[in-house]
């Protein structure tokens, strides 16, 4: 590489990655009337780091202390302490001290589904206890849009089966809640991204499913056709028990195996959570009929600190700055080049990590973080150890820096591919703090093998091309040979 | 020979391993895992009410408040957590006072939430800045007493993925570098994950869903460390001059070569879990004990890069580099070859008759 072009390239260079860690790493400011927000800033947190919500379902027939307060003499009346909770007198005998069968075992049952549910939401470090035998305390980290927070919280909370209907089903139509869409019909519901649409909600059927959901379309068209009158008609109805979950514009027969449903979901959570409903009552025995609500949402502090997430960035910040100066000292230019090579792997894993929606960094996703940093750090220096080791052999500088690259290109490959590897298979069998901190290994690996084989190598023969002592720029000392006597 | 890597001292790193893991094991079978604070069962006691209508000063003053008055009553306080509204003022206040759910009875903690009650419906502008706008919306106090939930198809799906993971980084080792490598690769892997899981188990640090994250970064770790190892041992193997080093003194020497990058990078995560670890310290938070959870993992994985796994494949080294010696000493020629042989010499014979 010729000098001119290596000067415009480390300027150019220097340039980008000076930009991009001003726009990764300063705290934010106003300017003007709206706030600059750094990609650190972006990134989202779990509960352990960044905190969450949370709040306590009631179930039908159970009263917080708060309400009982506040309620008059004649209800007080009908309600009896239990615990910190006051319990209905038509679900808790107090000479017993027992609660009825019935409530207990539809308690289990919702307790059961809302686990389920808020699992299959995904989140991290998200929380599903029993407070006080008979009400259920959720916690979950801060969502991407706060807006949906209700709705989310709500959705999951729903109980009955689940029922698809060409009308509206009121008390007028209400036999058609008999006919259940269980396992037998609907084999599981998820969400997949609609583009510009947000994302969907899918639906797939079993064979016999598919059958009856086309029959069912078909009715809807065949009767929109003959009454344009009638403004249910063409409309899908789908519920969980009596809460209408979705609405459906259908204009033809649908004979599919899955139908994808989108339009108002415009966040993963909000569709995410009416597919974990849905999943969570296709097996009738699993269907809970009990109402549940909550009274409160709120909104509190990290678990591990309120300024712990301040402090380890603080802490990666200071153990990175001295895996530079180290690599600095000791390898000198390809120390530089390493450094350059570092700061573009930092940066691109904050892209990725601020950018692609719904990672979540919490305790674990700092660690692989660190984990990725160690591979990338670990490999660089094997490549520059081989080049010292290949210059004492005599070669020429160029010679050594290619040898020693080469001689490192397969445990390199080999030891990414395999981590790579084990991170895809963690990220896709896992859920919630295991994924999202597989999947952070994942794009810190990846990230890592292309900087250590590729980057970093091309900064090095950048910045090779500017000294004229090559040697002394690398830190290497050529050993003189004893003239003989 | 090694005395490093002779059979021996594979015996006593398996046997101190198998010890400690079965004592692990017996520990958690009886008393399972110490649990930190965000999975354990807990009494508690509530205050609900307008607390943020409080300046913070005051805010603090009030919890400082309840916190004296529980402790006066005889009860410590363990954590204080606090959650605001989302859309009101109606903030809520936890009082952790047990960390189990059988310390106090009913009748305990009725009495004592109508003293809370009491003392903070007598407060006045006097004691707490204006605490009586908060009073006089009605504050309450309960106590809820909270049992924990184990997240079964987590921690399940979690060890599901990690035995595909042991079983591709097997895979991938055996075809890779030798089949031996593999099992070394695996072996390592089961060992420092059980054995990091037992020693948490064995020193009763306090964990909670970290446990999980804790056991994925150890096997990470491991099979990272375990493969630098091998693939240092392969490139050495493949050199003309180390073919005539007997096995475990190869070994040894290879993995001498292969300190250097495992203790870099150990030292570079012992670095940060250590200055993470008295970060928690400082802030008394769980992170402290997740961060022990993650020294021992990477201690436990440099153990068995250096030691364990090289004893375990210059076992397998030495059986395979005899069995081929005997081969070489017989002269053995496989059966193929020797048809190949044979058909080759016939020719030549033919070929000089004619």
């Amino acid at each position: 590489m010729g000098k001119g072009k290596s000067v415009l390239l480390i300027v150019l260079v220097t340039i980008v990655l000076a930009g991009l860690l001003f726009i990764g790493f300063t705290p934010s400011f106003a300017v003007g009337v709206s706030d600059f927000g750094s990609l650190l800033s972006n990134v989202d947190l779990g509960t352990d780091l960044g905190g969450g919500y949370t709040t306590v379902y009631y179930p039908e027939g159970v009263m917080s202390a708060s309400d009982y307060a506040i309620e008059d003499d004649e209800t007080q009346a009908d309600y009896t302490q239990y615990k910190g909770i006051y319990l209905s007198n038509e679900i808790y005998d107090a000479d017993t001290q027992q609660v009825t069968e019935e409530f207990s075992s539809e308690f289990d049952k919702a307790y059961a589904a809302l686990s389920y549910r808020y699992e299959q939401m995904g989140f991290v470090n998200a929380s599903v206890v029993k407070e006080n035998d008979y009400t259920i305390r959720v916690t979950i980290p801060h969502l991407s849009d706060d807006t949906v927070l209700d709705t989310v919280f709500t959705q999951l909370s729903y109980s009955g089966s689940l029922h698809l209907s060409d009308s509206e089903i009121t008390t007028s139509n209400a036999e058609r809640r008999a006919e259940v869409w269980d396992s037998s019909l609907v084999s599981s519901a998820g969400v997949v991204s609609a583009g510009d649409q947000g994302y969907a909600v899918t639906i797939n059927f079993t064979a016999e499913g598919r059958a009856k959901f086309a029959e069912l379309t078909a009715g809807m068209v065949s009767s929109s056709d003959s009454s344009s009158s009638s403004s249910s008609s063409g409309t899908l109805y789908i519920y969980v028990g009596m809460n209408q979950i979705i609405t459906v514009s259908v204009s033809e027969e649908m004979d599919q195996d899955t139908i994808y449903i989108s339009g108002s979901f415009t966040t993963r959570e909000a569709a995410q959570s009416i597919a974990s409903t849905i999943n969570s009552v296709l097996n009738e025995d699993d269907v809970f009929d009990l109402n549940i609500n909550y009274s409160y949402l709120y909104e509190f502090a990290p678990t591990m600190g309120e300024n712990t997430a301040a402090w380890v960035a603080a802490a990666v910040g200071a153990l990175f700055l001295a895996a530079i100066i180290v690599s600095l000292v000791k390898f000198k230019g390809m120390g530089l080049a390493f450094t350059y090579g570092f700061l573009t792997w930092l940066l691109a894993l904050l892209l990725c990590v601020s950018l692609i929606g719904g990672i979540v960094v919490d305790f674990g996703g700092v660690l692989m973080i660190v984990l990725s940093a160690a591979v990338m750090a670990g490999f660089s220096y094997y490549a520059y150890n081989n080049i010292r080791k290949e210059f004492s052999t005599g070669k020429t500088l160029t010679a050594s820096i290619k040898s020693g690259f080469k001689k490192s290109i397969a445990l390199t490959i080999d030891v990414h591919l395999v981590l790579a590897l084990a991170a895809l298979v963690l990220w896709l069998v896992s859920t919630g703090t295991v994924a999202f901190m597989s999947l952070i290994f994942l794009i810190g690996t990846v990230l890592s093998g292309l900087v250590t084989l590729l980057v970093t190598r091309f900064y090095l023969y950048m910045f090779m091309a500017q000294p004229k002592n090559k040697i002394a720029f690398c830190n290497f000392k050529r050993e003189e040979a004893e003239d003989d006597e | 020979m090694s005395k490093v890597f002779s059979k021996k001292h594979l015996l006593a790193c398996l046997v101190v391993s198998l010890v400690l893991i079965i004592a692990g094991a017996v520990v958690f079978g009886l008393l399972g895992f110490s649990k930190d604070s965000t999975v354990r069962d807990k009494i508690s006691v509530e205050v609900n009410g307008y607390i943020s209508l409080l300046s913070e000063e005051s805010r603090g003053e009030f919890l400082d408040f309840c916190e004296d008055t529980l402790e006066a009553d005889g009860y410590s306080v363990l954590e204080v957590n606090y959650n605001s509204e989302m859309s009101g003022f109606n903030d809520s206040v936890e009082f952790v006072i047990a960390a189990d759910t059988d310390s106090y009875t009913d009748q305990q903690l009725s009495a004592l939430a109508e003293t809370l009650q009491t003392s903070i419906n007598g407060l006045t502008d006097d004691r707490i800045e204006n605490i009586e706008s908060v009073v006089g919306f009605a504050p309450s106090v309960t106590y809820t007493v909270t049992q924990n939930n184990v997240f079964a198809t987590y921690a399940w799906r979690a060890a599901v993925a990690g035995a595909s993971v042991l079983v591709i980084a097997f895979i991938y080792a055996a075809i890779r570098f030798r089949p031996g490598m593999g099992l070394t690769v695996l072996v390592s892997g089961v060992h420092d994950v059980l054995l990091t899981l037992a020693l948490i188990a064995l020193l009763r640090i306090p964990v909670g869903v970290t446990l999980i994250a804790v056991a994925a970064f150890s096997l990470l770790v491991s099979i990272g460390l375990n493969l630098a190892v091998c693939g240092g041992m392969r490139k050495n193997f493949r050199l003309d001059e180390w073919k005539d080093i007997p096995s475990r003194e190869a070994v040894t020497r290879s993995v001498k070569e292969s300190r250097r990058i495992v203790f870099g990078a150990a030292v570079a995560l012992a670095a940060f879990v250590i200055l993470i670890g008295v970060v928690g310290a400082v802030l008394g938070t769980d992170l402290a004990f997740a961060m022990i959870g993650g020294l021992i993992a990477v201690i436990v994985s440099v153990y068995s890069a250096l030691l364990l796994g090289p004893s375990v494949f210059a076992g397998i080294k030495a059986r395979t580099d005899k069995r081929r010696a005997e081969r070489a000493r017989y002269d053995y020629v496989p059966e193929k070859e020797r048809k190949k042989r044979g058909q080759e010499t016939k020719q030549t014979a033919d070929g000089a008759a004619e």
